[in-house]
Order: C-alpha cells, then structure tokens, then sequence
C-alpha cells in the first residue's frame, strides 16, 4: 500500500472521528432536551389529574355589594392563591374586586394544601351573581351556578 | 527508481490527499447540517410538548353581549406569541381583537388573553378553539 492511501485513510480516519464526536455530543443533547421535556410534560399533567375543586358554599349580601365564595382542594396537589383566576357570571374578576382572600384556619399564607378550604369575597358585586368559576394556575376548575 | 516514478507516486499521493480532503469535508458539512436540523427540531418539539393553553370560559357563563368574551390562559412552562393566536368559532377562523390581562407584557406562564370576537353568537351549541404558532391548541363547547 502505497503512501497515498494510507493519507487518504488518515484523513478518512480523522473526519469520521470529528463527525462521530459531533453527531453523538447533538444525539445526546438533544436527547436530554426532549427528556427533560417530557418529564415537564407528565408532571403538568399528573399534578392537573391529581387537582380536584369543589364550590361548598355561594353566597351573595345584598346590603354590602358582597359575594362570598368558600371552596375546598379535595385534590392531593398543593396550589397557590395568588394564582387563581374567578369568573363572575361569565367575565374575569379583576384582581381589585377581591376584597379578601384566606386560606380558612391557615393564617396569612399562600400556600392552599389538600383538604383545606378558601374563603373569598368579592367586592362590589352589584347583583347576585348566577355562576361562579375559580380556575388554578395548571387550569384546573371549579364552578358553581345558581 | 527514477524521478519520472518519483514525481508520478508524488501526483498520485497529492491526488488522494486532495480528494480524501474534499469527501471528507462534504461529509463533515452534511453531517454538521443534519446535527443543527435535528438539534432544531428537538428544540422546537420540546418547545411543543411544554406549553399548553386553555380556554378558561365559563361554559354556561360564555358573555356574548356587546361582543363574545373568550378567555385564553397559559398553562405551560413557555412564554408564547399571544397576537399571532389563531381562533376558530364553530370551526370558522374568525377576527378578534386581542388584549393582554392584568398589565401583563408578554404571554408567559399564567398569563390570559381575552379575546373579543364581535358578531353576536345566536342561541345554541358552540365551539371554539384557539391554534398558537407552535401548534399547540385548546378547544371548548359551550352553549347559550
């Protein structure tokens, strides 16, 4: 074998070393990109399956314009107050109608554990509402109608 | 051996050297192209797979007077382009006016879009359902 071919092989030698080490270091990036993907993907949709709302209690005070809405995580996974959005008969609740927001028995916190129940009042309402909708941060619901 | 065979082995070896170098460097360029295609692609598809929107309407509270009210909020882990948002109502792609909520900039992670669609929507079953640029879509059914 003469010296040209084993150039030719040295080169051919070294190129498919580079590709090699460039196709596999992107295989391996974007593997993880996608994997870490998909661990953010089935972790939304577990906490969303494992979220469970329930309106208990509705009431509406005429003589102070205010609506009273209690409503209980009897779901497993723990949400954020600050995150909710309401609707009232249909259209959003700007923040500044939320006269008080608690986490009933828990003190000041944001923090809304299973099994514990929120109590909101909205003010001013100017009429009694007919359906009520609270929507958490992962776009779990629950409703509430006349 | 003589120098004609001296400086034929000598063509000859630049040759090979020459057109080794040449393939090589092909290869290297499709391989480098299809690596940033494919690193591209994982991108845009993880992308995908970790945003999410949903239609947050009351769907026995849809306000369709002066105009219908939608209400779109990001539920996934991505910031997205709320104005390039397609709508569809009843499966035809309508014109709504758009607007950021609760003195948001930008469509990230918890942030809702209203939508403001203006023919008045007669009684009955209805369906909406809004597309994002990445593919991802929401639909809801409601009625009035």
């Amino acid at each position: 074998m003469g010296f040209d071919v084993t150039a030719a092989n040295i080169i051919f030698f070294i190129a498919a070393l580079a590709i090699g080490s460039v196709a596999l270091g992107a295989y391996w990036a974007n593997a993880e990109h996608v994997e870490e993907a998909r661990r953010i993907e089935m972790e939304r949709a577990q906490e969303l399956a494992h979220t469970n709302l329930t309106v208990m209690d509705a009431s509406y005070n005429a003589g102070f314009d205010r609506f009273t809405v209690e409503i209980r995580n009897s779901g497993s996974t723990v949400l954020d107050i600050s995150e909710l959005v309401y609707l009232i008969d249909g259209v959003l609740v700007e923040a500044t109608l939320v006269e008080d927001l608690d986490v009933i028995g828990a003190g000041a916190t944001d923090v809304w554990l299973p099994l514990e129940t929120i109590e909101i009042d909205f003010r001013p309402v100017t009429s009694s509402p007919a359906a009520f909708q609270l929507v958490a941060a992962n776009g779990a619901r629950a409703n509430w109608r006349l | 051996m003589g120098a004609d065979t001296t400086s034929t082995q000598l063509i000859f070896f630049i040759a090979a050297t020459v057109v080794a170098t040449a393939t090589a460097g092909i290869f290297t360029g499709v391989v480098g192209d299809l690596t940033h295609k494919a690193t591209d692609r994982a991108r845009s598809f993880g992308d995908e797979i970790t945003s999410e929107v949903k239609i947050i309407n009351d769907p026995s509270a849809v306000v369709t007077s002066p105009d219908t009210l939608f209400y779109v909020k990001n539920t996934g882990s991505t910031t997205l382009d709320w104005f390039n948002m397609t709508v569809f109502v009843d499966g035809a792609l309508v014109t709504t006016t758009k607007s950021l909520l609760g003195g948001e900039t930008t469509f990230r992670t918890g942030a809702v879009v209203e939508l403001l669609y203006d023919p008045t929507l007669p009684a009955g079953d209805h369906r909406v359902a809004v597309s994002m640029e990445n593919g991802v879509h929401d639909e809801l059914r409601f009625r009035i």
